[in-house]
């Protein structure tokens, strides 16, 4: 009962100068890093001392410039000395500011002028985030290495590891930021509604139906009152689906833009369920936390964040079931796969909401009014963990702590093997079903650190669990057919961009920054690692001999590949980065020249090595 | 069981009871807080308790300070006789007082009326030196829960001191309604109003945010609209948008049958299988009386419900909004809706009752926002929550957040004669800017180097807080936290009254909301100038003859404060609405200028209709018992002829809408005006008149053709055309003599004015016709950035002209004048 409400003092006590000062240096170096990656910025290379550069970059303002020493890595990584940045204005030191740095670069960095000012918001919020998190502290890196999976969950702080704008959540207001951040880890509540069907679907997997979810995912009581409240509004349950929705999503959109729809009785606010949950990295997934044995929900949330409005389309619910089924059945049934323990966390169930309005005023199908009323329900990771196994996202890999040790450094010196053998036995996890997938069935997921869930046993990678089915995966040029009701799932694209779903989403987003870790904390050269990448290709090729044509005309040895510019995207449009609908999505995207393939030097020996390395590990 | 026992034992030992029999009347458990109890007060034993409590500083609003151990015993022997009083623990410790008496026994009772289930409460609380964080909350949730335990009890009444601020606040969180200010015998009292209904809505939304540990989330206040009041609200909106979509000539309804001024007519939609039917008259200035209950709408001759949003999908083929403008044009007229369910549900003065409202019981019951604007009451940016907190209508109490801003980047400007030092001393008071300048110095840094500044709490949550957490990192922006004063939110949104001191000034803030085609923010560069642009119109004015005559006067912005935040000030050009997030200004009340037997009015209210559709004018007119004709003399006289002056006169125009002007009754008849809103609407349609360097931007090249357009469109169809139909329709006054009134209104000003001559007929406002200057047109073809402010002529969207209705008056010979001379 007792609450005080916010004090306007409290929701600021994080920004003390000291943080401050520490969140824009790493965001002004992470700036730098990934903007001179995107070929945005051309620091000029002053002269060498050992292994690293002294480099200059000018501004848009003659008077402004930054100086610092980095080493550039395989694909073109910046790897920046935190320390030795230094900004001067008409030669003298000034301090660093990150929303300062994309003011004084905004020319260079091409952002159009309606989208700066939204832009700027969200390297405010963004730098926010962060101090927040610094002041907040968390589990050292050790520690990590032994927290449950949703402690480790909530510790994580960067973000995308590409996106310099990657936590802004425009729409949350700074009450609203300590209720439902991921790293305020506080407990939510989500509120229920009932829906009426004839503007509501629900869709759920084969092996489930309405009636056991619902026993699954409320109590009884819970679930009477839930009735009795619709019987109260004059409704019967009977015509009637249960919405999940989050807090934020119905003080800010429905109670006010449904209001037709409540007064009308298609849509009954229920109240809040009796279990307490915990978002996820991504925002509006929930992790049960009351009922840790419940599933996973995931709603519509209509902020702004990283490129798109974070909404849940309605018209989910008319495919998401049966893509997630076709998907599942079809990794089931594959030898490999089962053989890597590769497993997907299931989407079971989909539930949309067809606004009366919005539906009509706009063709799109993704756009953001459409997307305001919806959830699903996916599997729950802990059912399917063995004995000695433990839970990990694999965002893990690249989090620093806040006294800069590494978790995956931890997690090495606590295995007991070489850095090599656990790296090889990540890539096998990781990597290898990946390959599978997209060379057997030309299938691609999303593979970006938050997605993935590490098992480890011993401190060592196992296998690893794939999440985010329905909106993110696609089968690219499908040589077959796909079934009716996964046709979405096709995506045509050109030919040359096809080995860009590993190219661009694991070495680029993913092991380009494990690399970088290996290197700073665990003392191994980068040739060693990506060494250890090509064995693994290799590895896997040598396994599939029937897949070899595949293999030679998507070559993951290929001298060089696009460069595939995540930033150039958000600094275009931060509200929607990719037209999802577009004639060809692909034409939306940003190649700027090519990066290097740090692989390709293997081409040759890749079988010998391969064979090699096999007989080593076995 | 065995634990009530304990307790009692432990409440009679450590309170040294004699009589240990007396049991408790009441008690419960608070989450985080503990057990409480009620006992019966008890003579004498208990009065050396009261004593030292009602002696502490912080019982000063109670009222016994200074009185001895016998004068309190005797004042409670009193009490006693016709209220019941309780003494609290907490745990074991006596905490507080509580007095539950009937109103219809007390002074309060004669300040309103008491009605069967009204019950008053009084709560003192213990001064402590242990502070436990919500304690006082739960005294009073506990209180008024005991209270609500009778179920004969259906409202509680209480009337804290006006000053008492910290009261109102917990008033406000257990579910009171502040009604108005009442004079009793010992004290300015607000009456506050707690419901059965509101003190559970205000409980469930207490448990709410607990449960999801975020503060004010008010939902069951809020509430959902049901259908009916959802059916109408539609139905109401509709025939405002076929209304003024015709109007503005949008949409051509057909007339299908009908010979007298009422007539039947048909608008096809685009989908020509579905139309709307209604009957209705077309007034002077083609305006569109719909008779309300008439309207059908019919697909292929079944009936549908009327629904606003679905009208503007279903005719926006017409209507033109572009795609990438619909879905928030539809979000506007959703929180238009909604807005409209909320203020129809609230609505409980009828016009009648509003005669003899208070200004600010007036101000918060206006229902209608902008008469022409179909989607006007869109605030795209507010939550459920906040609505219940800050939209005008709410009126709920609320408290300002306070920032200390560097004058690096800050920058205060006054009126001369009016310091930083004065206004923060009228406006804070001495103590409280004390307490501002020990926490800065407590901070680290020196007060002098800051100005401080308010801001809208919501503007602080969801802007400051986030976007200009670099300054605040700085220590160039440092929250100092929520100030004492209480202030009621105006029609205008981000216009606050002072309800703690009515006599001192508005503050309006930054509120970065879309509302009505404008992000409503405030914008520094304005700020700058305001108090000069201000300084020279009311000098200018004050000057005139004429205006004095008149008592026509401006609420002046005295002083203003804006911050620029560096980097949008680097990176984005003016008018940007993140160049506008943070400034303020502070606005004269009108209170203070007041003489015996004035009462303020929004002029707003001239169209006000109450839920039933009654207006308030002719309740008005009727209850100032000089007809209509004096009546309109009166307010024209007040309002029109002022206006009429500062164009024919220096070319200087405001925007004089219902909301920014002030009317001054006297017997219910105007008798004079106060226009406000000056800074950032007023210009001078000359751009080479001579203003002084400050009030340059006043200054504005207008063509001539199009300058009388401030009287043709502001007043004439802004306003009147809506006067015009009310008083027809129900003050059995038709509306050619409303307009014969007003055009002797001009001849009148024109006929004292010869030296103006050239000036009238350059203007003429008896020409035949006009332009007709449309809004919604404007609104439609940009919902986010309306028009440029920076050039008001460039922007705007004509529809052919408008037979100017003043136009058959020209000739009109001098009598009707002589009607209102003969009444001075």
């Amino acid at each position: 009962m007792m609450h005080m409400p916010p004090s306007p003092r409290d929701v600021v006590a994080h920004l003390t100068p000291d943080i401050w000062t520490a969140v824009n240096t790493r965001l002004v170096v992470k700036s730098i890093a990934e903007f001179s990656h995107e070929l945005l910025l051309r620091p000029t290379l002053l002269g060498t001392d050992g292994k690293w550069g002294h480099y200059v970059l000018s501004t848009d303002r003659p008077s402004t410039e930054y100086r610092f020493r980095a080493q550039l890595l395989e694909l073109d990584h910046w790897l920046i000395d935190d320390r030795s940045v230094q900004k001067s204005i008409d030669g003298r030191p000034a301090p660093l500011d990150a929303v300062a740095f994309i003011v004084e670069l905004c020319a260079e960095l091409k952002i159009p002028s309606h989208v700066l000012p939204g832009y700027l918001e969200e390297i405010a919020s963004t730098l926010s985030s962060a101090a927040y998190k610094r002041w907040k502290g968390g589990p050292t890196a050790t520690a990590l290495t032994q927290a449950s999976f949703q402690e480790v969950e909530a510790a994580m702080t960067e973000g995308h590891p590409t996106f310099v704008a990657n936590n802004a959540r425009l729409g949350f207001n700074a009450v609203d930021y300590r209720a439902y951040a991921p790293e305020a880890a506080e407990p939510v509540h989500l509120h229920w509604l009932a829906a009426h069907k004839r503007r509501a679907e629900f869709a759920c997997v084969d092996d489930l139906t309405y009636d056991e979810l619902l026993r699954q995912e409320l109590d009884p009581m819970t679930l009477e009152l839930f009735a009795t409240k619709i019987r109260q509004g004059g409704g019967d349950p009977a015509f009637y689906v249960l919405i999940p929705v989050h807090p934020w999503q119905w003080e800010n959109r429905i109670a006010q833009l449904f209001a037709a729809d409540i007064a009308g009785g298609d849509v009954v606010h229920l109240g809040c369920g009796e279990d307490a949950y915990q978002a996820q990295q991504s925002i509006r997934t929930f992790y049960n936390v009351s009922r840790p044995d419940r599933r996973y929900v995931k709603t519509a949330l209509s902020i702004v964040n990283m490129g798109f409005t974070r909404g849940l389309s309605a018209s989910l619910a008319q495919s998401g079931a049966a893509i997630n089924q076709w998907v599942a059945e079809l990794v089931k049934s594959d030898a490999y796969l089962r053989g890597t323990g590769f497993t997907l966390l299931r989407e079971v169930a989909f539930v949309g909401y067809r606004h009366r309005y919005y539906e009509r005023a706009n063709r799109r199908r993704n756009d953001p009014h459409k997307e305001m009323l919806a959830a699903l329900w996916r599997e729950n990771p802990t059912a399917c963990v063995g004995d000695g196994e433990r839970l990990m996202t694999m965002a893990a890999l690249m989090h620093l702590d806040h006294g800069g040790k590494s978790v995956m450094k931890s997690l090495v010196d606590l295995s007991g093997v070489s850095t090599e053998v656990w790296v090889r036995d990540y890539l096998r996890c990781y990597l290898h079903p990946l390959l599978h997938c997209f060379y057997a069935y030309n299938l691609v997921f999303t593979p970006h650190c938050e997605n993935v869930i590490l098992v480890l046993s011993g401190h060592r990678p196992v296998r690893t669990i794939m999440k985010d089915i329905a909106e993110d995966i696609g089968v690219l040029n499908p040589e077959r057919a796909l079934p009716e009701r996964v046709k979405r799932l096709a995506l045509r694209v050109p030919e040359d961009v096809m080995t860009l779903s590993i190219f661009t989403d694991s070495f680029d987003c993913v092991f380009r920054f494990v690399a970088a870790i290996l290197y700073e904390h665990l003392g191994c050269e980068g040739k060693d690692f990506w060494r250890w990448v090509a064995d693994s290709v290799a590895e896997y090729q040598s396994a599939q001999p029937e897949l070899a044509q595949r293999f030679a005309r998507y070559d993951l040895f290929a001298p060089t590949f696009a460069r595939n510019c995540l930033n150039r995207l958000q600094l275009k449009n931060n509200r929607m980065m990719v037209d999802l609908e577009a004639e060809d999505p692909v034409d939306s995207l940003q190649f700027v020249g090519t990066l290097d393939n740090p692989i390709a030097q293997w081409a040759r020996r890749a079988t010998s090595t391969a064979s090699g390395f096999g007989h080593e590990t076995i | 069981m065995k634990r009530f026992d304990e307790a009692r034992a432990t409440d009679a030992e450590t309170y040294g009871a004699k009589n240990a029999a007396v049991s408790d009347v009441y008690r419960t458990d608070v989450i985080g807080l503990g057990r409480f109890s009620l006992l019966p007060l008890r003579l004498p034993d208990d009065i050396p308790t009261i004593h030292a409590w009602v002696n502490d500083e912080r019982a000063r609003f109670w009222g016994m300070e200074g009185k001895t151990t016998d004068q309190v015993a005797c004042a409670y022997a009193e009490i006693l006789l016709h209220a019941d009083v309780f003494l609290g623990f907490h745990e074991d410790r006596a905490a507080f007082l509580l007095e539950r008496y009937s109103p219809l026994h007390d002074a309060i009772g004669k300040h309103y009326a008491v009605l069967p289930g009204d019950l008053g409460m009084h709560v003192l609380v213990a001064p402590s030196e242990q502070r436990i964080s919500g304690f006082t909350r739960g005294v009073f949730a506990v209180v008024t829960e005991f209270l609500f335990c009778d179920p004969t009890v259906g409202r509680i009444v209480v009337e804290p001191d006006i000053r008492n601020r910290k009261i109102h606040a917990l008033n406000h969180w257990v579910g009171f309604r502040y009604d108005k200010v009442v004079e009793l015998p010992n004290k300015t009292a607000h009456l506050a109003f707690c419901t059965r209904a509101q003190h559970a809505a205000a409980l469930r939304r207490e448990s709410a945010a607990e449960s999801n540990g975020v503060g004010e989330v008010e939902y069951a206040a809020v509430g959902h609209p049901d259908r009916e009041t959802w059916t109408r609200v539609n139905a109401a909106l509709v025939r405002k948008a076929i209304a003024e979509l015709a109007h503005e000539r949008l949409l051509i309804p057909e007339r299908e049958a009908g010979s007298g001024p009422w007539a039947f007519f048909t608008l096809v939609a685009d989908d020509a299988a579905l139309k709307y039917q209604f009957r209705a008259r077309v007034l002077s200035l083609n305006h569109w009386d719909i008779h309300p209950s008439s309207i059908v709408k019919t697909r292929r001759g079944d009936r549908e419900e009327l629904d606003a949003a679905e009208f503007i999908l279903e005719f926006n083929q017409r209507l033109g909004i572009d795609a990438s403008m619909l879905s928030t044009y539809l979000e506007e007229i959703s929180s238009t809706l909604y807005a409209a369910a909320y203020k129809r549900a609230r609505q409980e003065w009828t016009a009648a009752d509003l005669v003899h409202a208070g200004f600010q019981e007036i101000e918060c019951a206006m229902s209608e926002g902008h008469p022409a604007f179909v989607a006007n009451g869109g605030r795209v940016g507010f939550d459920a929550a906040d609505y219940s907190v800050y939209a005008p209508e709410a009126g709920a109490p609320l408290r300002l957040v306070w920032l200390a801003a560097h004058r690096n980047h800050a920058e205060f400007n006054a009126v001369d004669g009016l310091s930083y030092d004065r206004l923060l001393r009228e406006e804070l008071g001495q103590d409280e800017v004390q307490a501002f300048e020990t926490e800065l110095r407590d901070q680290g840094v020196e007060p002098q180097d800051y100005v401080l500044m308010p801001v809208h709490p919501w503007q602080w949550f969801n802007k400051l807080a986030l976007t200009f957490a670099p300054d605040i990192a700085a220590r160039d922006l440092i929250c100092l936290g929520w100030g004492a004063d209480t202030y009621r939110a105006q029609q205008s949104i981000r216009t606050f009254f002072n309800v703690s001191h009515p006599r001192k000034r508005y503050v309006k803030t930054a509120l970065s909301v879309l509302n009505m085609g404008f992000m409503r923010g405030l914008s520094a560069e304005y700020m700058r100038v305001t108090p000069a642009i201000n300084q020279w119109i009311d000098e200018l004015l004050k000057a005139d003859p004429y205006i004095e005559a008149k008592r026509f006067g401006i609420l002046r912005e005295v002083a203003a404060v804006g911050y620029r935040q560096r980097h949008f000030e680097a990176a984005l050009p003016k008018g940007n609405p993140y160049r506008k997030m943070l400034a303020a200004l502070w606005r004269e009340s009108p209170v203070p200028h007041l003489k015996a037997g004035e009462q303020l009015m929004t002029m707003a209210a001239l169209l006000h209709r109450d839920r039933e559709g009654r207006a308030l004018l002719p309740q008005l007119i009727a209850a100032s018992g000089v007809g209509t004709d004096l009546w309109l003399d009166g307010y024209l006289d007040s309002y029109l002829s002022p206006l009429v002056h500062c164009f024919y006169r220096y070319d200087l125009a405001f925007m004089p809408h219902g909301e920014n002007v002030i009317l001054v009754l006297e017997n219910d008849v105007p008798v004079r005006a106060f226009l406000k809103d000056i800074a950032e609407e007023a210009v001078v349609m000359n751009a080479a008149a001579i203003v002084p360097a400050r009030a340059e931007r006043l200054c504005v090249d207008i063509p001539g053709s199009i300058q009388s357009l401030c009287i043709f469109t502001d007043v004439f169809d802004g306003i009147f055309r809506f006067v015009a139909q009310i008083l027809d329709e129900q003050g059995g006054y038709p509306e050619e003599n409303f307009w014969r009134r007003v055009a002797a209104c001009l001849l009148s000003y024109q006929r004292e004015h010869p030296e103006l001559r050239e000036r009238f007929e350059r203007h003429d406002l008896f020409v035949p016709e006009f332009l007709h200057s449309c809004l919604n047109r404007l609104q439609l073809a940009n919902n986010e950035q309306m028009i440029d402010l920076t050039d008001p002529a460039k922007n705007l969207q004509f529809a052919g002209t408008l037979p100017n209705p003043v136009a058959p008056f020209r000739e009109m010979p001098s009598s009707p004048v002589q009607g209102r001379d003969s009444r001075k």
